[in-house]
């Protein structure tokens, strides 16, 4: 074998190899900050889960109790809830640290890693090298990815780890949205797309600060309105109240998530629950719902085991509306540019 | 025949129904190892042009076909540009810039060259706090060391002092002598690259009004002085009375009558100046300026 | 690399020669006087391009004419090589006909000619004594 001859670089499967390191060390200092982020945040997830345990261990040795109530405890308990209260707080803080962060990334790939390209003319630098316009967009995109992936794996089991704290005095409940936001592959669905509408947003608007502001609202406003129609991605279960005395119990599951709550005719019209109250007299009360032939009540929830079929209904929106903005832009690029 | 390194068949580009045509029924033809100069007033379509060859912009019609091939994956590694802000990365130091050129080039590369003529550039400056000249200088290490078949410069001297203009021009005619490239340059002052070039586009209101060797071209016209009498069947591109004596730059069909005429040969810019004042003038493409798949179809 | 060229050339774009033939008129002056002997290596078209500016094809066009006129031969790979000096001996520095022109010179001045009277006088001259003669 000849030592001789030159180290040629292999050329990489993809061919991404060259513009995604470009890209790297373009954008070295905001990759370097989202990554000390991304480690700061999941160590802050491990910190809460350790010092939940570490409250609870230390108030389990003091021998009081928070359901009775025992003489000499009360300060105690309440500083054990004050400790286990501002946790919570820190958990839900990071929950919504969650919804920010694709509105963040949405941000940043519209402005500065596309449109800043588009408005300041590098662009045409980099295009014209040996790198077609749909590499350079794809190396663009991918290096956000994959550092996106990556983290936010870490970030979710350490989020999850933290929250699956048993006993916890405080909890974020299932129907929450911090809990739909923060768990399996919700994530990095959020945040591909951020990455899909900052890329066709930076594409289109081709001007740093209004690509910016764009994509931050139109990704903003599709958390916003995932968030108002969550309860509607699977089907609601019904439970019935009837006026009569025996069946004048309500079944629910354990922790339901209630959604409406209402009253239905004998016609099976639905009403809402307060069309007859604000009425002084019992009597009165009692014709207003003979008059309305009310017959009952009803309540729509969700049982806790729609979490995870709302959760993935969720999921596959975003991922689909992730592949659509990329579509989209690629598809934008190829026009334009070819 | 050499090979062509640009020809353009009814090439024509709109950015948008509204702003009209930058560039319309383009065709001709640029055989390679010219330095050829793109000439034109502002807003002529030059630009669009260049970037239309680079295979920056997707043409609204027509074909560009560029060192014989109209595959822009396969021509972009053959072709530099320089667009006319010489954009560069600002927060990346020189020596990033020339890595950066290595990773986007690697079938290509030639790193000795991006030293070479980079050298006098400080290493670790970054980009933003260049001088024009020295901007100019990076962007020509990159698009050389790419070692390109063809260069599309555009506006290559514009902001540049007479001495950077010098050093640069010579840079360039230098790599251009010993690698046989290809090179257009755009100018809107003809001066700037009346030595350097010896081909000849003049691009005006988004036409081909002019194109071949420069002398070729210029040996086509004449600038005839005489009393006021009928110059046909020559086509006059613009003639101007004073008194009784007639002045007019022509192109001739057949020879000009000695006795009866005061025949000069243009200058260069003469030439240009009467194009650009007689829009109507018809076109001119010397024989090696022919889109010859036009040629074919006709 | 060989050893450096004899000689470089000065360009003057606003002088209306053209640029190939002030290449060739340089090359035969320096011939000339003695400057370029023959064994002599021309400047490189990357050269005289980097230092002038000017196309390269014009070099390469000027180089072929005086090859053509056999006072040049290229060696591939090498260069551009002088084979013969040009014209009488009259040029050089000690010839009787540069004395009397001096000393023609020296009268023109002592008459209170300037220099560009002196430069027109014997551009006239010239016309008129050379007129017909074929041109360089």
């Amino acid at each position: 074998m000849s030592t001789l001859a030159p180290p040629r670089p292999s050329p990489s499967p993809t061919g991404l190899r060259g513009p995604a390191r470009v890209v790297v060390r373009q954008h070295r200092l905001v990759l370097w900050a989202s990554v000390a982020f991304l480690v700061l945040g999941a160590a802050a997830m491990v910190g809460t889960r350790l010092l939940t345990d570490r409250f609870a261990d230390q108030f389990a040795a003091t021998g009081c109790s928070i359901e009775d109530t025992v003489h000499g405890c009360g300060d105690t308990v309440r500083s054990y809830l004050d400790d286990q209260y501002l946790l919570h707080t820190v958990q839900s803080w990071a929950g919504l640290a969650f919804l920010v962060l694709p509105v963040l990334v949405g941000a940043f790939t519209a402005g500065p890693l596309i449109a800043r390209e588009l408005e300041t003319g590098t662009y045409k630098l980099a295009w014209s090298q040996s790198v077609t316009p749909a590499r350079w967009l794809t190396a663009k995109l991918a290096v956000p990815a994959a550092l996106l992936l990556a983290g936010l794996s870490v970030l979710t089991a350490a989020f999850t780890w933290a929250r699956a704290r048993t006993g916890s005095e405080y909890s974020i409940d299932w129907y929450d949205t911090p809990a739909f936001v923060t768990t399996g592959a919700a994530p990095v669905a959020y945040a591909l797309l951020g990455l899909g509408v900052g890329a066709l947003i930076g594409l289109l608007v081709r001007r740093t600060v209004a690509a910016l502001s764009l994509a931050a609202l139109a990704t903003g406003a599709v958390i916003t309105v995932l968030a108002s129609v969550r309860s509607a991605l699977w089907p609601l279960r019904t439970t019935v109240l009837g006026m009569s005395a025996d069946d004048a119990t309500i079944t629910l599951p354990i922790n339901p998530w209630v959604v409406r709550t209402g009253q239905f005719t004998s016609g099976g019209e639905r009403l809402p629950v307060d069309v007859c109250w604000g009425m002084d007299v019992e009597a009165e009360q009692a014709r207003c719902m003979a008059d309305h032939h009310i017959t009952g009540m009803f309540i729509d929830y969700h049982p806790a085991s729609h979490f995870w079929p709302l959760q993935l209904v969720e999921t596959g929106i975003l991922l689909v509306l992730a592949a659509l903005a990329l579509t989209l832009a690629f598809r934008l690029l190829r026009r334009r540019h070819g | 025949m050499t090979g062509a390194a640009i020809e353009a068949n009814g090439l024509g580009m709109t950015y948008g129904r509204k702003r009209g045509w930058a560039l319309r029924d383009c065709s001709f033809r640029l055989p390679a190892g010219r330095i050829c100069a793109l000439v034109g007033p502002n807003g002529a379509g030059k630009s669009t042009l260049l970037a239309l060859a680079a295979g920056l912009l997707r043409p609204t019609e027509g074909t560009v076909r560029v060192l014989g091939s109209t595959d822009r994956a396969e021509i972009r590694p053959r072709v530099a540009y320089v667009a006319q802000d010489k954009p560069l990365y600002p927060q990346l130091t020189v020596a990033d810039t020339l890595w950066a050129g290595r990773e986007l080039n690697p079938a290509t590369w030639d790193a000795d060259a991006a030293d070479r003529i980079a050298a006098p550039l400080p290493r670790d400056a970054k980009v933003r706090t260049l001088s024009g000249g020295q901007r100019t200088r990076l962007a020509l290490a990159l698009a050389l060391a790419k070692r390109p078949g063809l260069m599309l410069l555009d506006e290559p001297m514009a902001d540049l002092d007479p001495l950077a203009r010098h050093q640069l021009m010579g840079l360039l005619m230098a790599e251009a002598a010993e690698h046989s490239t290809t090179i257009v340059m755009s100018s809107h002052i003809l001066t700037e690259l009346e030595g350097a070039c010896d081909y000849l586009l003049l691009v005006d209101g988004g036409r081909v009004r002019l194109g071949g060797e420069s002398e070729d071209v210029v040996a086509a016209h004449a600038l005839v002085t005489g009393q006021v009498r009928d110059l046909a069947p020559h086509t006059v591109i613009e003639s101007r009375t004073t008194g009784r004596q007639l002045t007019a730059l022509i192109r001739p069909d057949g020879p000009v009558d000695a006795a009866a005429w005061d025949v000069a040969e243009p200058s260069l810019e003469e030439l240009l100046l009467a194009h650009l004042r007689s829009p109507d003038a018809p076109p001119l493409l010397t024989p090696s300026a022919h889109a010859r798949e036009a040629v074919a179809a006709a | 690399m060989a050893e450096s060229a004899a000689v470089e050339f000065r360009i003057d774009r606003r002088s209306g020669v053209a640029t190939y033939l002030q290449i060739v008129q340089q090359t035969k002056q320096a011939l000339r006087l003695g400057v370029l002997e023959p064994g002599d290596r021309l400047p490189t078209a990357r050269e005289v391009v980097e230092a002038t500016a000017i196309n390269p094809n014009t070099v390469l066009k000027a180089y072929r004419e005086l090859e053509r006129e056999g006072l040049v031969e290229a060696r591939r790979g090498l260069g551009t090589f002088v084979r013969r000096t040009l014209g009488s001996a009259a040029v050089t520095t000690d010839a009787p006909l540069r004395e009397e022109l001096v000393a023609w010179t020296l009268r023109a001045r002592a008459a209170g000619l300037d220099r560009d009277d002196v430069s027109a006088l014997f551009t006239a001259v010239l016309d008129s004594t050379f007129k017909g003669d074929p041109h360089t």
